[in-house]
């Protein structure tokens, strides 16, 4: 009917006829993509898309950013669909509406990076028992309230890699400070402490550490505690952060001093933030957990959970190829760490980009 | 006059709730048409229940702001009183008188607000501000990061329960809803505490002079709005099952959209509980319809902004070109009688 259609508006027209053999041959084509897509039809019915939402903490934060693009990639060779949304406040009740929708539009899985350990578990138990598989990401839940958990890197670790990620900036040789978060924050503190016990059973006996500093995640304080141990120990060899604020902080005084490249900085930071850095010789390398391997890992455990059935528990082992390390084994719980800190340097940081 | 001359037996929907029954039915059908999960029976009645903790405290803020007065202070009293709940429960009192203490709390914190406003004459606005951060803060002191969870099962899942039939059924947070709905309609609107509460809101020097003990009925509205939110913090720690010191951040603004949307005029004096009820569906339609097309948290944040200013503006402008065509009209008349 179509073809007709357009001929004969083409010969009112008076166009050249040439374009008339054009239309028989424009219906084949459209009755060919009529036939292979009803066929596409057909065969997305015998194998629906798995539907997944993901509910970040919030929206336009680019360490999720890294997390969906990890989702995203991981998705397109596993037929599935993967949903971002988020609420506009990280508040702890803020997430609630998101996953009673997702419960709603019945998807085949909910992965939620909580913003509350507890608060979230009621409206995660529906969702559980409406059949749809619940994982946390990058932070936990209560345990009962979904089914594995993925953290980006195991914290008990990070106490040596700290020290260690020191010598290997100064050749295992020196003065060295922490300027650490604030005094009370949890995880760096479990961090300085378990570095402390490395070093007081001989981990890396070349290096003495002179000071530990607190710059309070304020840009401002970080600054000035840096500027004080670079002025109280004329031998510091070098600053470990092991916190985003503190590490830039640093990286900013001693990029315009004169003792820039005499005192090294690392610690934990991510790539935009430290990539002038990085760039202008000041910083050597730093580390962080690379994001995207959560989502990638999240998407994998979704469609290996689907396919096969599968039922987290401790001691299940995974393998993903080309998805961070390759290979993991469930922890108590089901929790699943990603992988090893990642190091960033002036080599890789082009790679990365939250 | 032209009220008057109409017939009394026509109902005629009243001016205040054009605009969310309007809003209303636009929600549902943008939803409908969205989503062919919208209208699931099951989403309705289980999505329901954290709309209604806003819902009562509208309700209860209805009476403050009639009054000419406000309380942005009800989502810390909330808190507060979420907190003495937590706190009781965390040291072996039984769950019941957990409640119960909650209760008190937010009466006694609601009581606390109003004898300060009264008492030493200050605006309403700057002292529930105040007390906006105090008991949040109190809460906070309370609390301190802990998380007081393990409610028994008895307690928790209270927006989950049904109270008529099975599924699908009435929701216990819905039910209890309406309930208040028709208890404080008949206060407000039957009850001479609500005709005093309009009154003393239009005019409250005249009122005083007709013998309504203004201060009281003020005071009164305070504590309510207090004993609600107590009310509250038990319905919001049964449906979360845990307590932590930020529960509820942010509820009051909601509450007091639903009241302003209503048609409650903020300046006092007129209000409906009607309005308050419609409302809350109205903005519970509206987010629910564009949380199921899955837009993000800042996009309905800002659509219910507008609808509020959409709603409160188009009457005003409305009624100042009634005015305005009236004015010509009647010049018109008395210089065609001149």
């Amino acid at each position: 009917m179509k073809y007709i259609a357009i001929g004969t508006r083409n010969e009112a027209k008076g166009m050249n006829t040439k374009y008339k053999a054009l239309v028989p041959v424009l219906g084949m084509s459209l009755i060919l993509t009529g036939v292979s897509a009803s066929f596409v039809a057909t065969s997305a019915t015998a194998a629906p898309k798995i539907k997944v939402t993901y509910i970040p903490k919030n929206l336009g934060n680019p360490y999720f950013d890294a997390i969906v693009k990890g989702f995203n990639k991981s998705a397109k060779g596993l037929n599935m669909t993967v949903k971002v949304v988020a609420p506009a406040q990280a508040g702890a009740t803020d997430q609630i509406p998101f996953i009673e929708a997702a419960i709603q539009q019945k998807v085949d899985a909910i992965a939620v990076s909580p913003n509350d350990a507890s608060a979230l578990c009621p409206t995660l138990k529906r969702a559980m028992k409406a059949g749809i598989i619940v994982l946390a990401v990058n932070g936990d839940v209560d345990v009962a309230c979904r089914q594995a958990s993925i953290t980006p890197v195991d914290f008990s670790l990070l106490g040596k890699y700290l020290v260690d990620q020191t010598a290997s900036v100064i050749d295992g040789k020196g003065d060295w400070a922490f300027l650490s978060a604030t005094s009370t924050a949890p995880d760096q503190n479990g961090w300085l402490v378990a570095a402390g016990k490395y070093i007081e059973g001989g981990g890396q006996p070349g290096l003495k550490l002179v000071d530990t500093v607190y710059g309070d995640d304020a840009p401002e304080k970080s600054a000035t505690e840096a500027q004080a141990l670079l002025a109280k120990y004329p031998n510091l060899k070098a600053i470990n952060a092991p916190t985003t604020v503190g590490i830039a902080a640093a990286a900013q005084v001693l990029s315009t001093s004169p003792l820039k490249g005499k005192v090294q900085v690392t610690g934990l930071g991510t790539p935009n933030q430290m990539r002038q850095y990085i760039k202008d010789g000041t910083v050597k390398s730093f580390s962080l957990w690379d994001p995207s391997v959560q989502g990638s890992l999240a998407a994998n455990l979704i469609a290996t959970m689907k396919a096969k059935n599968l039922k987290p528990k401790a001691g299940v082992k995974l393998s993903y190829k080309g998805v961070g390390p390759g290979s993991w084994t469930m922890g108590k719980n089901a929790g699943i760490i990603a992988g090893p800190p990642q190091e960033f340097n002036a080599k890789n940081i082009d790679d990365f980009n939250f | 006059m032209s009220a008057l001359s109409k017939s009394p037996s026509r109902f005629k929907v009243p001016g205040y709730l054009i605009g969310p029954i309007l809003i209303l039915t636009l929600a549902m059908v943008y939803g409908s048409l969205g989503s062919e999960y919208f209208l699931q029976p099951a989403s309705i009645i289980f999505n329901t229940g954290r709309y209604m903790e806003i819902g009562l405290l509208a309700l209860a803020l209805t009476f403050v702001i009639i009054n000419g007065d406000i309380d942005l202070s009800v989502a810390s009293t909330l808190a507060a009183s979420a907190g003495v709940l937590a706190k009781l429960f965390a040291g072996g009192v039984p769950i019941f008188w957990c409640c119960v203490a909650s209760v008190f709390t937010g009466f006694v914190l609601g009581l606390i607000n109003g004898l300060i406003v009264i008492k030493f004459g200050l605006p309403s606005l700057v002292v529930t501000l105040a007390t906006l951060a105090l008991y949040r803060g109190l809460t906070q002191v309370l609390l301190g990061d802990d998380v007081v969870a393990n409610y028994p099962e008895s307690f928790a899942g209270f927006d989950q329960r049904l109270v008529i039939g099975g599924n699908p059924g009435l929701p216990a947070p819905l039910a209890l809803f309406f309930v208040a709905a028709i208890i404080f309609y008949y206060i407000l609107h039957k009850s001479n505490y609500g005709i005093k509460n309009i009154m003393s809101g239009s005019n409250p020097s005249a009122s005083n002079f007709s013998g309504i003990g203004v201060d009281r009925v003020r005071l009164l509205a305070f504590a309510l709005s207090g004993t609600v939110s107590g009310i509250c913090a038990v319905m919001i720690t049964s449906r979360l099952s845990s307590t932590i010191s930020n529960v509820g951040l942010g509820l009051e603004l909601l509450a007091i959209t639903v009241v302003v949307l209503g048609g409650t005029d903020i300046f006092g004096g007129r209000g409906a509980i009607s309005g308050t009820v419609v409302s809350l569906f109205a903005i519970m339609a509206v987010r629910e319809a564009l949380v199921i097309q899955d837009v993000n948290g800042q996009v309905q944040d800002s659509a219910v902004g507008l609808l509020l200013i959409l709603t409160v503006l188009v009457p005003r402008i409305r009624s100042y070109y009634i005015d305005k065509r009236d004015r010509q009209k009647r010049f018109n008349e008395a210089r065609a009688k001149a």
